[in-house]
């Protein structure tokens, strides 16, 4: 009776997963999920087209130093060639535009892809500071204590995406909030107010009223190096896979 | 990186970076850091060969191994120091260390090998001799060596034999403290998932066991120019098993290294193709050259050489010395090469971009060398406080 | 002669250890700043300084009140969906004192190529003009006024 007991407990172990439907459903965590109450944006490639004025904006709004290596949101430009040779490029973070190239091979396709820090819902950068100077409020928002900060760039090394910079001024790091200064007063964030093709779009995840819930549910969405798992907040329509 | 080094490292990219990466954070002193701490475990651990293994030829540099982590463990925290950007803020790291944070353990981590391992382990080595020098010494040393008693000034054969056991039970509570003071900045390597050059499992073995390397190759590289310096005889069996140790520790380290390599190239991943850019490239000297051959290739031949072959008194001690300079630069390429290495690669995956050293500056060539030759400057002190030799008991 | 017995050596060490430790411990909750751990492993009060910084661009959707007529110039033409700052730059401090600071006004052919020069990659959604052929040496201004851009 011990052996049959035993054998039976352990093929339940292994068995059990299979039947539970309710464990791997959890274990695949979609948006909906983890975005409850918080803010996301949405970014649809398709519109953009490259003018630079959300980096402009950003720069003005947020005291980011005008020079090409400080950036809270930039604009790369990718051209993909027929040859299958890919060009990527981002002067200055676009903030002055893009340039006419005319390349010598044909191009099949191009776009224009805005990043910013994709606010993440795991945030490996909050996860690595040694000292608790940054970190996530309620609401979904990866903030910077700098007054807290002491330097070490950490946060800066552990962000898969780019997002943070050294300011000089502060001697801390900085990077997108979302302009949490604004957005808690209701406003936009200033990079969704002056695109011109709305190419951003800004509000919570889970509100029905909000247009990303709508983007959410009505187009498929993408985010970046999803296999790293942190959770993003910035979302991607018509994203093409060669955009890192 | 200041301005102009930052316009001319805009001009030198290669491929696409994000335009935040162009600035290259971690600079030279993030590479000392890991490699002080490297020679204090290795130096410690090559101690406890003897306190604790009871490896008898190396007895002659006990002290010196334990003295020589000292020095170095004082010199840690400055490169850190000297990188933050807030430093009078750095005590936050006691305050409120955020523990999901390897980095936050420095403090407990440095604290505890510093007080509960190393000091207790050299004092009680040293109590005999510093209690009666405290009764025969005058002036600053005699100062110093009463302060060192705590006031405790007699000791009898029982006294000896605890401090003995207790001096030993330290020494192996003391591997373990070595092997996680210096583990965990590989960890702090190994565990950003952002990076895939740092990102690995094998990242803080490879670390530990290049520790110990560069520990070895430190500790035979002192005691070699010090008996030099004042003239002594050099303890042939003592260099010979030192050198045995280090020629094993060596063969593990360069396999750990070269399994990674081989993972990384066979499992091909998405940013090989960019890999294979850097190290034939920018990293092309001081990965093959440097920290391959010079660092691990060479040393095995000529270690291994005299261990099969045998040689000559003379030309054994030349070859020991040799060996130690050029596993001591390589271990520090191999650190330059994980650290700085990893930075020049975009986490794009499509572009690279190069790091621009400053001669002045906090973060500059001078600083640098300053700080290298300071741990040599406080083992100077510490032996002309706490002489080494066993004979020396004047 | 002070006799001393077989572990005092290792208590004074450990009471010099001991001392310092529990003086950090006393030390501590007053270094710590107060609002630390409020919400989690970070000081709250940052929370509030990240929320009480100038905003540079208004909470506008049109500048109506005031310039009536360059509203209904915009909104008659292509330009209506247009936020006034995309163009006239960060307008909070025109809002408080209109007078002491004046927008820009851009007229350079430079900014309206921004949006409307031919590129790789932009979409075919807005008008596009390839700058080498369409009236090269003339500014955009003589043709199109950037309110009601459609021809004059």
């Amino acid at each position: 009776m011990k052996r049959r007991e035993f054998i039976k407990s352990i093929l339940g172990f292994f068995l059990t997963p299979i039947f539970k439907n309710e464990i791997i459903s959890n274990l695949i965590i979609s948006t909906f999920k983890y975005g409850k109450n918080k803010y996301g944006m949405v970014i649809d490639i398709s519109k953009c087209i490259g003018c630079g004025r959300c980096v402009k904006a950003c720069k003005e709004e947020n005291d980011v130093p005008d020079l090409p290596f400080y950036f809270r949101t930039w604009i790369e430009r990718y051209l993909i060639f027929e040859d299958g040779e890919v060009y990527v490029e981002s002067p200055n973070g676009g903030i002055e535009g893009f340039k006419r190239l005319n390349p010598p091979k044909k191009i099949a396709k191009a776009f224009f892809v805005p990043k910013l820090c994709n606010q993440c819902e795991e945030p490996p950068c909050v996860q690595v500071c040694p000292v608790g100077a940054t970190y996530e409020t309620d609401d979904g928002v990866v903030l910077i204590d700098k007054k807290y900060c002491i330097g070490c760039g950490y946060c800066v090394q552990a962000c898969p995406y780019g997002a943070r910079y050294f300011h000089p001024k502060t001697k801390t790091p900085d990077k997108c909030t979302f302009c949490y200064h604004r957005i808690k007063k209701g406003l936009l964030p200033v990079c969704v107010l002056v695109c011109p093709q709305n190419a951003r779009i800004f509000g919570k995840i889970d509100d029905p009223e909000s247009p990303v819930y709508k983007y959410i549910k009505d187009y498929p969405l993408q985010v970046l190096k999803p296999y790293l798992r942190t959770h993003p907040k910035v979302y991607y329509k018509d994203m093409d896979m060669e955009v890192r | 990186m200041e301005i102009n080094n930052l316009y001319d490292a805009l001009r030198s990219i290669q491929g696409f970076i994000y335009p935040n990466e162009i600035e290259l954070r971690w600079s030279i002193l993030i590479v000392l850091y890991p490699y002080i701490t490297g020679l204090v475990a290795g130096a410690f651990i090559l101690a406890s060969l003897e306190k604790v293994f009871e490896i008898k030829e190396v007895k002659p540099t006990y002290r010196l191994s334990l003295l020589t982590s000292l020095s170095f463990l004082i010199s840690a925290p400055i490169p850190l120091l000297f990188h933050i950007t807030h430093p009078l803020r750095g005590f936050e790291i006691f305050l409120t260390p955020h523990l999901s944070s390897a980095m936050a353990i420095f403090g407990f981590v440095y604290i505890w090998y510093l007080m509960a391992i190393l000091i207790i382990e050299i004092w009680l080595e040293y109590r005999k001799d510093i209690i009666e020098w405290s009764k025969r010494k005058k002036g600053i040393k005699g100062i110093l060596y009463k302060i060192l008693t705590l006031g405790v000034d007699e000791i009898n054969e029982e006294i000896e034999n605890f401090d003995a056991k207790f001096g030993k039970g330290i020494a192996i509570i003391g591997i373990p403290s070595a092997i996680l003071l210096h583990g965990y900045v590989g960890f702090i390597f190994g565990s950003v998932k952002a990076n895939p050059w740092w990102s690995s499992v094998i990242m803080p073995i490879i670390f530990l066991f290049s520790a110990m390397v560069s520990g070895i190759a430190l500790v035979i590289f002192v005691y070699m120019i010090l008996k030099y310096l004042k003239g002594k005889p050099l303890e042939i069996s003592c260099l010979d098993t030192m050198a045995k140790y280090l020629l094993y520790a060596i063969i593990i380290d360069f396999s750990l290294e070269m399994l990674d390599l081989l993972q990384r190239i066979y499992e091909a991943e998405e940013f090989f193709d960019m890999l294979q850019v850097l190290i034939k490239g920018k990293l092309f000297i001081s990965l093959f050259i440097i920290q391959i051959i010079i660092g691990a290739i060479l040393p095995i031949l000529f270690l291994g050489y005299i261990q099969i072959f045998n040689a000559s008194d003379s030309a054994k001690k030349f070859t020991y010395f040799i060996v130690s300079l050029m596993v001591l630069i390589g271990i520090f390429a191999t650190r330059w090469n994980v650290v700085i290495g990893g930075q020049l690669f975009s986490k794009s995956l499509r572009g690279l971009t190069i790091y621009k050293i400053g001669l002045i500056g906090r973060e500059g060539i001078y600083v640098s060398f300053g700080l290298i030759l300071l741990p040599f400057i406080i083992l100077a002190f510490l032996i002309w406080l706490l002489p080494f030799e066993e004979k020396n008991k004047l | 002669m002070k006799k001393f017995g077989k572990y005092s050596h290792i208590k004074r060490l450990f009471g010099i250890y001991f001392g310092f430790l529990f003086l950090f411990l006393i030390l501590r909750p007053f270094l710590i700043p107060k609002s630390f751990g409020k919400f989690g492993h970070y000081r709250a009060s940052s929370i509030d300084e990240n929320i009480n910084l100038n905003t540079k661009y208004a909470d506008i959707k049109d500048c109506k009140e005031c310039h009536e007529k360059e509203y209904n110039d915009v909104m008659n033409f292509s330009h209506k969906n247009l936020n006034c700052q995309i163009c006239h730059g960060a307008l909070s401090n025109h809002l408080e004192s209109p007078d002491e600071f004046k927008p820009n006004i851009v007229s350079q052919k430079s900014f309206c190529l921004l949006c409307h020069a031919e590129i790789e990659a932009r979409p075919s959604s807005i008008k596009q003009i390839d700058e080498k052929e369409h009236f090269k040496d003339e500014e955009c201004i003589s043709c199109h006024l950037p309110h009601s851009p459609n021809l004059k």
